[in-house]
């Protein structure tokens, strides 16, 4: 016998665009990229639905106040909707880019959904069997929310089957904004049974039982890093009240990292067919989803020299993609990397006489020489800090890790520019 | 390399002059203005590399006489002294070279003796004032290839930094709008200033949502106010539909009122007194029709009728009807049958007459014509055939056994023959031979005759004349046997044996032949028996073949079917006769009877009787079925009658029931009475009706009665005017209804499109694409930068520590020559320049120097060439042509201390108008402690 089924989502983020794309997409994919937010919630409803869950759970960052998107707001609503006409009850708490005194349109909400206010607040999953089930929820008042929700939550009851829906920063090292901190001891100590967690985009089951601290993450990957299948937790707590816990992809477009080596490359062609081969076999993982691709090429090899030509790379770029936009399911290139070196043997060049081991050797003493460094890196601010474009470029600027391998970059380009075709 | 001495024959305004030898490291040719320096200058150039073309201006013609040209005596830097002579000639002049031996060598030897090209000796190893001031010298490749060497890695350099300098522009330039950052940023604005626009969607979105709330409201208020005046619109609509109504009602009411009242009245009453009125006279008139009907038909019902008797005989006068066209064919035909009767008899006496006299009519009945005698004769006939057949067939075998046999016999023989002349040939075994020759013929005489007899004589001889032959063949072959050799003796028997098999076996078969045949005959002899048996019994001649039996039955055939045909007619006529007989006993009694007179016994008559008597029981007939007719006619007259009789009665008793229903004692003031009645239920009807119209507007009970009371206290006029006010009004609300509504729709699509609009969500991608577009950019212009600082990093430290040796030397010279005023001389990467630096570090162009300064770097420069060049090849003599005058004293001694020191390795050639320069060069000498120059006076 099953005592709950439910779905726990998070970070929608609707119709919050796709970041760090340069290029439009090609016209017949713009669609499905711009709608790919609406078309994994919609996945989601579809999957509540067909799955027959008493509840759907709704972690936080339904969508980015900020952009102020009716459309978002408003599909949410209808999907809601939805599930109320299925009598499929949902529950939703709002995160650091959807707080209460955000903006928000004046939309009605099901009769069957509860959306959670600044206090903590306990409602019954079932109407008619209060002590079956019960929801813990709290959403941020305001976006800055830099203290311990979870703690607050107190002692739960420890009768009915309990669920904590928080969108938090649990743990230090989540690479997101420690909003809302908090430890895993923090939600042991509340007696919660399944703490239904929200901000952190990469899931991960933080604790497997008592309680089960899950991060679903979000459920349509937006940017080159959320790679992988991106989706909800199925959950069905039974009889005796153990949550088994099923991740369920809803994405409708998977982000993958393509990487080639070009050291054992010897034609472009060769390089065709090693990403053609890269991008199959990802497609085939893909459970027939359509998928958006960063290259990255790497290894030092000839074909370096090539792809340093003026427009190489993008010639490149939309040769892969004239096949690829093409197929059903489609694969598109947004961008390539270029971090491929020019065939020489650095060591041997560093240890020579001539101007090149001179460019060398100053790159490596500036390792070692903050002075020398500084002078290399001067005249970064002329455009970082100009007056019409720094506002474009904040969060952009080169930190010191990025530095390191500016320099190198640079070593690359001036050695690829010194040595033409030397080599 | 040294220049030794000079000769010159004829050169300019020189002819005929020796200079030299030149054995001090610096000699000084002084002499006034135009004593011919630069002319001796221009005359070593071109001695060693070639007269200047006749009217260039380096040309100088030998004008003081003398043959054109000279010589110079040079000695290498290995001790080599070669004269090198050009006089008058093509391409320069012609060259002679010799050893201080007065030995010729090759032309080829002079540029191996002078190291160099003419180029670097002309523009490195001499100079003149002119010259000191052409920088064009860093950048003339023969000699800036000795600034930085080939492979020290910076020839990409330059490339390098344009490439990196282009690129960075193409990204960014800080003052500019032509880079892509620029053009990003501005993309980016314009989004921006979409997006505001977008932004205050959600501004519109919360206005428009109130708005919408508040025109809800307001079309309710105006609905409900509409729907208000509507009603009072009805209302007066229906007062005003009524007016009519109420107007007629009033009228009717008072009618009625007028008319005298009647209570009941039958229904339908004139018409149903008009219909028993004439039901009545209906009635009268059949119930008249059926008395005449009555005394019509009495009359023909008790008619009387003549020969009523014949009705009796019917049956008997319709079978004379019916016979009577059968008697006339029978009378006619009796005649013609006799005929043919006649003619088939003929016939059958004939068929008789052919079978044969024994034959008559019981024979032709009791023949069995059947076909099971006929298979009977086909079966003794295939019986007798196949009989004849087997004789046939066996006596051909046996002729042919015969034959066979014969032939057997011939080579059985020719074997004997065989055996006797081999034993002939022997001469042994001659009684032998004698008896088999003998017992051979008689076989074979035997077997011939027994053949020829047949049967068991045929046998016997066979197998005697077999046993002859076979004693003889052996005794001709053992005798043969006896003496020949083993091989042809068993030939001899073999064969002799086979022969003898073969009469054997074709002699059994002529047997064998023989008792077929007798076996055959026996079989026909038996069949041809059987035939001759059948015949007998079926009382046919025993010499009948089967096909006479065959024919004979066919004519058996013909004789009976005439014999049928007689026997058939003869019936006919019998049965034809017999017809007319008891045709004509039917008609004469009743004739008889009737009183038809019969003249004669003719058929004729009794035909004419016949019809007599048909046509008066026709008419009997008919007179009879007239009576009966009129008789079944006066009985239903009569009962018709009286049933009109009652109906007449009950339509009267009617009609008297209805006038006293209606309260009128006669027809006539029914009628009226029954108007009465019908126009007060008119007018009722009208009231009814009028009534039911009202209450359906009004609704029934107190709403009638308040209608009723409010027509009363009113007109039209009012009603029509309270109409148009509730009209008007309700017209107002319904514009200002419809007005609100569309504007709501309005409303309500700009809140489904903001709702759904996705030009925000556009608007935000393009926005992401751009920042990463600048930003992408940004950081691509940040390689650049960094890699333009990188080179010129690498190359400002290059340039400090790997200074080419040229300019190391030159720099040597040059703080010498200005007493340390300047410190450094140094040339940029692959750049045709120098630049110095003083004591205070400040660096200069050239340009930025003093004359005199910027002719001492020069001169420096060239020093530092002399230097390297001589360290790697040939060292060229220095020769100079007044570069000091522009220096001042100080500087001008250091100068000479310069060309002193360098004089050590390359000896130095100065020409001079200068007593001071020449006086700097003592000066020199005696302070670097060396030689004094040679000073020439010319």
């Amino acid at each position: 016998m099953t005592l709950l089924r439910f779905v726990h989502a998070a970070d929608l983020h609707l119709d919050s665009p796709f970041k760090g794309l340069r290029d439009a997409a090609p016209e017949g994919i713009a669609g499905q990229i711009a709608n790919a937010t609406f078309g994994a919630y919609e996945n989601i409803i579809d999957l509540c639905i067909r799955e027959r869950v008493d509840a759907l759970l709704v972690a936080g960052d339904v969508y980015d106040g900020a952009d102020r998107s009716l459309r978002a707001q408003r599909k949410f609503i209808e999907g809601l909707g939805r599930l109320a006409e299925q009598g499929i009850r949902s529950f939703v708490c709002h995160g650091n880019h959807d707080p209460l005194d955000g903006w928000e349109a004046r939309l009605d909400y099901p009769a069957l959904c509860h959306r959670f206010g600044g206090e903590w607040e306990r409602v019954p999953v079932f109407a008619d069997e209060p002590d079956r089930a019960v929801v813990y929820g709290i959403s941020y008042p305001t976006r800055e929310v830099r203290h311990n929700l979870a703690g607050g939550l107190g002692e739960v009851d420890a009768g009915p089957f309990s669920i904590g829906l928080l969108h938090a920063n649990v743990g230090s090292d989540t690479g997101h904004e420690p909003y809302a901190p908090c430890t895993v001891d923090d939600l042991r100590q509340s007696g919660v049974d399944y703490w239904a967690l929200g901000h952190v985009h990469t899931r991960s089951l933080l604790s497997r039982r008592d309680p089960v601290a899950a991060y679903p993450g979000n459920p349509q990957g937006r940017h080159a890093n959320e790679t992988g299948p991106r989706g909800v937790y199925l959950v069905e707590v039974d009889d005796g009240g153990a949550p088994n816990v099923d991740f369920r992809p809803v994405d409708l477009l998977r982000w993958e990292r393509i990487a080639v080596d070009i050291g054992a490359l010897e034609s472009e062609q060769d390089l065709l067919d090693a990403l053609q081969a890269r991008v199959e076999e990802v497609l085939d993982s893909a459970d027939g989803r359509s998928m958006v691709a960063r290259v990255l090429l790497m290894g030092r090899g000839e074909l370096s020299r090539s792809l340093r030509r003026p427009n190489a790379l993008r010639d490149l770029q939309e040769g892969i993609n004239d096949s690829w936009v093409q197929r059903s399911p489609f694969a598109w290139c947004e961008r390539i990397e270029d971090e491929t070196s020019a065939p020489f043997d650095r060591a041997a060049r560093a240890g020579g006489s001539d101007f090149l081991a001179e460019v060398l050797q100053t790159v490596d003493r500036a390792h070692s020489d903050a002075e020398l460094r500084g002078r290399l890196l001067a005249g970064l601010p002329e455009l970082y800090e100009h007056g019409s474009y720094r506002r474009y470029l904040r969060g952009a600027v080169p930190t010191d890790a990025d530095l390191a391998a500016l320099i190198l970059e640079a070593e690359e380009l001036a050695a690829a520019l010194l040595i033409g075709d030397e080599a | 390399m040294k220049i030794a001495r000079l000769r010159i024959d004829g050169f300019g305004h020189f002819a005929d002059r020796e200079l030299g030898p030149f054995d001090r490291p610096v000699t000084v040719f002084y002499g006034p203005n135009e004593a011919g320096k630069s002319t001796l200058l221009e005359f070593v150039r071109q001695v060693l590399f070639g007269f200047s073309r006749a009217n260039s201006s380096t040309s100088y013609p030998a004008l003081a006489g003398g043959r054109y040209g000279g010589s110079v005596t040079i000695a290498s830097d290995r001790g080599e002294t070669v004269n090198v002579q050009r006089t008058t000639g093509s391409h320069g002049g012609t060259l002679t070279l010799t050893t201080a031996q007065g030995e010729p060598l090759p032309d080829g030897e002079l540029q191996r003796l002078l190291g160099h090209s003419e180029d670097v000796f002309r523009k490195v190893s001499t100079f003149t004032l002119d010259e000191l001031h052409n920088a064009a010298l860093l950048s003339d490749g023969s000699v800036n290839s000795q600034m930085y060497s080939a492979g020290m890695g910076a020839e990409g350099l330059p490339g390098a930094l344009k490439r990196l300098d282009d690129g960075k522009e193409e990204l960014f330039k800080n003052r500019g709008t032509k880079h892509a950052i620029y053009d990003a940023s501005e993309k980016l604005k314009h989004v921006d200033a979409q997006l505001q626009e977008v932004a205050n969607n959600a501004a519109d979105y919360g206005r428009l949502t109130a708005q919408l709330e508040e025109m809800g409201t307001e079309i309710g208020r105006l609905d409900s106010l509409r729907r208000e005046h509507q009603s009072r619109y009805e209302q007066e609509q229906r007062l005003a539909d009524t007016w009519d109504d109420w107007n007629a009602l009033h009228e009717v009411e008072q009618q009625l009122g007028e008319l005298a009242p009647i209570d009941d009245f039958p229904t339908g009453g004139p018409s149903r007194l008009e219909a028993l009125e004439e039901r009545i006279r209906l009635a009268r008139q059949y119930r008249d029709s059926a008395q005449r009907d009555v005394e019509g038909s009495r009359n023909g019902a008790e008619a009387q009728i003549e020969n009523e008797a014949m009705s009796a005989h019917a049956e008997a006068i319709r079978g004379i009807e019916r016979g009577r066209t059968f008697f006339d064919g029978a009378v006619h035909d009796l005649p013609e049958r006799q005929s043919e009767l006649a003619e088939y008899q003929r016939s059958l006496q004939e068929s008789l007459r052919y079978l044969g006299p024994d034959w008559n009519e019981a024979r032709l009945d009791s023949f069995d014509l059947s076909l099971v005698v006929q298979d009977e004769i086909h079966g003794h006939q295939q019986r007798l055939e196949d009989a004849r057949s087997g004789v046939r067939d066996c006596e051909s075998a046996l002729v042919q056994s015969a034959a066979l046999l014969k032939e057997a016999v011939e080579t059985k023989e020719e074997a004997e023959r065989e055996a006797e002349a081999a034993a002939n040939a022997i001469g042994r075994g001659s009684g032998n031979v004698q008896l088999a020759a003998a017992s051979a013929a008689a076989g074979v005489a035997l077997v011939v005759t027994g053949a020829v007899l047949g049967g068991a004589a045929l046998i016997l001889g066979v197998v005697a004349g077999t046993v002859l032959a076979g004693m003889a063949a052996y005794l001709l072959v053992s005798g043969r046997f006896a003496t020949t050799a083993d091989a042809e003796r068993g030939r001899l028997l073999r064969e002799l044996d086979s022969a003898t098999r073969l009469v054997e076996r074709r002699t059994g078969r002529v047997e064998e032949g023989k008792k077929a045949v007798e076996a055959a005959e026996q079989a026909l002899g038996e069949a041809e028996g059987e035939w001759q048996q059948w015949l007998t019994e079926l009382n046919l001649r025993p010499t009948f073949s089967p096909e006479a039996v065959t024919e004979l039955r066919g004519r058996v055939d013909l004789a009976r079917n005439h014999l049928g045909s007689v026997r058939t007619w003869q019936g006919r006529i019998e049965a034809i006769e017999k017809d007319i007989s008891d045709y004509a006993g039917t008609v004469v009694p009743l004739a008889q009877q009737f009183g038809i007179a019969l003249h004669q016994a003719d058929a004729h008559t009794i035909a004419a009787a016949a019809d007599r008597l048909v046509d008066l029981h026709g008419a009997v007939s008919e007179r009879l079925r007239e009576r009966a007719e009129a008789q079944a006619t006066l009985v239903k007259a009569q009962r018709d009658l009286g049933e009109r009789d009652r109906e007449l009665s009950d339509a009267e008793a009617d009609l008297g029931e209805l006038l006293r229903s209606g309260g009128a004692a006669d027809a006539e003031q029914f009628r009226r009475r029954a108007a009465l009645y019908q126009q007060r239920s008119s007018l009722e009807a009208q009231q009814r009706e009028i009534r039911g119209r009202l209450q359906r507007l009004s609704g029934p009970g107190d709403a009638f009665k308040a209608l009723m009371k409010r027509l009363e206290g009113t007109d039209l006029q009012e009603i029509s005017d309270a109409m148009r006010e509730a009209r008007e009004d309700r017209d107002r609300c319904a514009a200002e209804l419809e007005r609100l509504s569309t504007e709501r729709g309005g409303v309500q699509n700009e809140i489904r499109r903001l709702t759904g609009e996705e030009e925000s969500s556009r608007l935000r991608m393009e926005r992401n694409q751009l920042l990463e577009q600048i930003q992408g950019h940004a950081r691509e212009w940040a390689v650049y930068a960094v890699a333009e600082n990188l080179l010129k990093e690498a190359q400002s430290k290059f340039e400090r520590e790997r200074q080419p040796d040229v300019i190391q030397h030159a720099q040597d010279f040059f703080r010498r020559i200005t007493q340390e005023r300047y410190q450094t001389v140094f040339s940029p990467l692959h750049k045709p320049e120098v630049h110095v630096t003083d004591r205070s570090d400040a660096t200069r162009q050239p340009n930025e120097l003093s004359r005199g300064t910027r002719e001492q770097l020069f001169l420096s420069l060239r020093f530092g060439y002399i230097r390297d060049l001589g360290e790697r090849a040939e060292r060229l003599p220095v020769l100079v042509d007044e570069a000091l005058v522009n220096f001042d004293p100080e500087r001008g001694e250091n100068a000479a201390a310069a060309f002193t020191e360098l004089a050590q390795t390359n000896q130095v050639l100065v020409f001079t108008c200068h007593p001071q320069i020449v006086e700097w060069f003592r000066t020199a000498a005696v302070r670097l402690g060396e030689d004094e120059p040679q000073v020439i006076d010319i």
